[in-house]
């Protein structure tokens, strides 16, 4: 087994450091730096795996700490500010329990696809169980470690993190026994049903999501009202998954069908991606490589067409065939967002001190919403999903990237990724000055005017802005990974950019200025974006080899 | 017409795999381009049709009167030996999207149906998505849509190969019999197709094109030479 680990660790570590040669060698500047022949010189790949390991050291903390930190310790800490009569340290191992449970189906990699497994089981041949057990193992320990050190740390930082000294020990080995435990439960299933428990089953997905919901409530509902379970309770069904889980590491470790599970999520991997690409594609974004589900092709196409011709034809089925992938997330952001606003305004008319605060701030945050709308903006995801279900196969063809057909599409996608925007960017630009309205609303009513006309242009921005890029920088390769270097800088700055909306105090004090400024340069900027994309799109639009 | 390649260079990082190709293939025939794995088959089809930038040298066309101008994209159909097509259309909406298009480029333009008929797309097919289709019947509908773009030069690699042997012969024919109109260079591995099926060939080893001149020389010497050929091209590149 230890022999299977340290192979696999070989094959995992060469994979990230060439990985990363790889990208460092597409870097203009590096390029003449680094020799084609990088990846034979063995002192410049030490020096890379050195970074790696730090790396991944670093990371790991850094990810426990991250995730104690927002998930477990900030609630509590709010909770208490807000008076909420519950010890802290009470409060947060109540929630670490719960979120632990829904951690170990969701966060759980023995049963997980991956290129290097493909590699290493399938192509490499290796013994699929130790692969699977000894990767596991390591994930393991590292999670009792990291969560060990963690925990630790903050009972000794935090003064009011005072939980009972045995927990720094019972809790690193509870979650790591509640992996082992949901590992043993997800084979026998599997075994049973010849599928895995995750969100997309084909007929238990539902319940995954339920147990989630249900992991989620018990966390923090009760916690809210200031009920958390006693430390005893807490301790004893630590103690009782830890048995489980030690059971289940004794059925893992006599199982002996890990190359027929392995295979079965290595053939449902694949069937999101076509052919000999696969392990490449399977390293990208899978969410944009979805599959067109049965319900989302609807074969009466043609007489539904509305008549539709060339471009618009062609975007018209590109869009309806992918519409769960296009529009769900917006229409949920929409759906949320309105009951944001809509329980914000109630509040407003309801606690009169709080209408009066936010009276005040409203405009200020007006800048802060530039930031809110870079990330609720779908431009990325909708660009991936036009690159990788369609533009990739069609680039192929030269009619393709003639000019006329290049800004036909482009012009009907704007339409399309506008529209798809607009969804959530309408709740906010009217939930915005209905909550100020409410409020107390204001007597220069051109302030209502602006907050909404700044909402829709910023979001009008990103959506010119994204296609704009994809179509100028377009970064993607053949084999779907993502190679520009150019397309990852502008993305750098357009994030920095927003950033700064949240942390400027000049922009908020100047809001309405900020508004006036942001319409105008909205204009200007979709104008020479469209001016470019005319002039240069037909010579950048092609695939990357 | 003529397309002339004129000292094509490509080099990859310290690599050269073209030094220099030049050719001129003309219209009505069909080339075979023969050369070793690696030997740069794929880059001289990538820098013709504009995927690859060279380093040096040009293509372009000549006309019956000797006017030259350069090769655009529009003159380029590239089939691939792995098929792409969109998969989210049906055969059917592909075939009315690229018509629609190519309105008043095409000399007449005939329904989907008939196209698809004439590669022998069966009608319950017709209204499968392409996501669906077999290896062999995408790579049909990826002919079609270069032959119905009808560009000049049409570059076919490995096109024959997830073919049943019954759509090879029909491709083949089709190919021959639209020869006339095209400069067609199809890569291939396989001797007997390119014996079979071509006019010409033309060896890519050494990173230079070669024409093979078969004369009168019987078939099993003239594969014996190609041989050769490709093997000192290989020792070469070795010793280079």
């Amino acid at each position: 087994m230890l022999n299977a680990f340290l192979i696999s660790r070989r094959l995992h570590t060469e994979y990230k450091v060439n990985g990363t040669l790889n990208v460092l060698r597409h870097v203009s500047l590096l390029r003449k730096v680094l020799p084609p022949d990088v990846y034979s010189q063995s002192w410049i790949k030490s020096v890379v795996q050195v970074f790696k390991i730090i790396g991944e050291v670093f990371s790991f903390f850094l990810g426990k700490a991250v995730y104690l930190g927002i998930m477990v310790l900030l609630p509590c800490i709010f909770l208490k500010d807000k008076g909420v009569e519950a010890d802290t340290a009470a409060m947060a191992v109540h929630i670490l329990f719960f979120m632990t449970l829904l951690g170990a189906h969701i966060h759980n990699p023995l049963f997980e696809a991956s290129e290097e497994m493909f590699y290493a089981v399938f192509l490499l041949r290796m013994d699929a169980k130790k692969y699977a057990l000894s990767n596991y193992i390591y994930f393991l320990i590292k999670s009792f470690l990291g969560f060990l050190v963690v925990i630790g740390a903050c009972r000794a930082i935090v003064k009011s993190f005072a939980l009972p000294l045995y927990f720094v020990i019972l809790l690193p080995l509870y979650v790591v026994c509640a992996k082992l435990l949901a590992s043993w439960l997800n084979l026998r299933f599997f075994r049973r049903h010849g599928s895995l428990i995750t969100y997309d089953a084909p007929k238990y997905g539902k319940l995954v999501w339920v147990f989630t919901a249900v992991c989620v409530l018990a966390a923090y509902g009760p916690v809210v009202f200031g009920i958390t379970l006693p430390y005893s309770v807490v301790t004893a069904l630590c103690l009782a998954v830890i048995a489980g889980g030690a059971a289940s590491a004794v059925m893992l470790y006599g199982a002996k069908d890990y190359r027929r599970v392995l295979r079965y999520i290595e053939l449902k991997n694949r069937e999101l991606v076509s052919d000999r690409d696969e392990a490449v594609k399977a390293a990208t974004k899978e969410s944009t490589l979805k599959k067109i589900s049965a319900d989302d092709l609807d074969q009466d196409a043609p007489a539904k067409d509305k008549g539709l011709k060339g471009c618009a034809f062609f975007n018209e089925l590109f869009v309806r065939r992918h519409r769960k992938l296009l529009t769900k997330t917006a229409k949920l952001q929409a759906a949320v967002l309105a009951l944001v606003f809509a329980a914000a305004a109630a509040a407003c008319l309801l606690v009169p001190d709080l209408a009066a605060r936010v009276n005040s701030n409203i405009l200020g945050v007006l800048p802060i919403f530039l930031f809110v709308m870079y990330m609720l903006n779908r431009g990325e995801t909708v660009t991936q999903a036009m690159f990788f279900n369609c533009d990739s196969s069609m680039m192929i063809y030269n009619i393709y990237r003639r000019p006329d057909v290049i800004l036909g599409i482009f012009t009907e996608r704007l339409k399309t990724l506008v529209r798809i925007n607009l969804l959530p960017s309408c709740v906010i630009a009217a939930g915005l000055p209905l909550v100020y309205l409410c409020s107390g609303g204001t007597k220069r009513p051109f302030e209502y005017a602006v907050m909404a006309v700044t909402i829709l242009a910023i979001s009008v921005f990103f959506s010119v802005h994204y296609l704009t890029m994809y179509y100028l920088l377009q970064p993607y390769t053949e084999g779907l990974a993502q190679k520009g270097v150019g397309y990852r800088v502008v993305m750098g700055l357009t994030y920095a950019v927003c950033y700064a909306g949240l942390q400027v105090k000049a922009l908020r004090a100047n809001s309405l200025l900020f508004g006036i400024v942001v319409c105008i340069f909205t204009v200007l900027y979709v104008a020479a974006a469209l001016v470019l994309t005319y002039r240069l799109a037909p010579k950048t639009f092609r695939l990357r080899r | 017409m003529k397309l002339i390649a004129d000292g094509i260079r490509k080099s990859f990082d310290k690599k050269e795999v073209l030094k220099g190709a030049s050719f001129t293939f003309e219209q009505g025939r069909i080339y075979a381009l023969l050369g070793r794995n690696g030997s740069g088959k794929t880059t001289f089809f990538n820098c013709l049709n504009e995927d690859l930038k060279m380093d040096s040298g040009s293509f372009c066309l000549e006309d019956e009167a000797g006017a030259r101008r350069p090769v655009t994209t529009d003159d380029i159909g590239y089939v691939l030996s792995t098929p792409v097509v969109p998969e989210f259309l049906t055969a059917r909406e592909i075939l009315k999207f690229f018509l629609e298009i190519n309105e008043g480029r095409i000399e007449h333009p005939q329904t989907p149906d008939s196209y698809l008929d004439w590669v022998q797309i069966e009608p319950e097919d017709r209204n499968k998505l392409l996501r669906d289709f077999s290896h062999g019947m995408k790579n049909k509908i990826q002919m079609l849509l270069n032959l119905i773009a009808d560009p000049l030069v049409l570059l076919l690699d490995e096109p024959l190969t997830s073919l049943d042997v019954v759509a090879q012969e029909e491709m083949k024919s089709l190919l021959k019999s639209r020869k006339a109109e095209h400069i067609t260079i199809l890569s291939t591995h396989i001797m007997e197709l390119a014996l079979d099926m071509c006019d010409d060939v033309v060896l890519l080893h050494g990173g230079v094109l070669t024409h093979m001149e078969r004369g009168d020389m019987p078939l099993e010497e003239y594969k014996d030479r190609i041989i050769t050929a490709l093997k000192e091209g290989y020792a070469e590149g070795q010793n280079a």
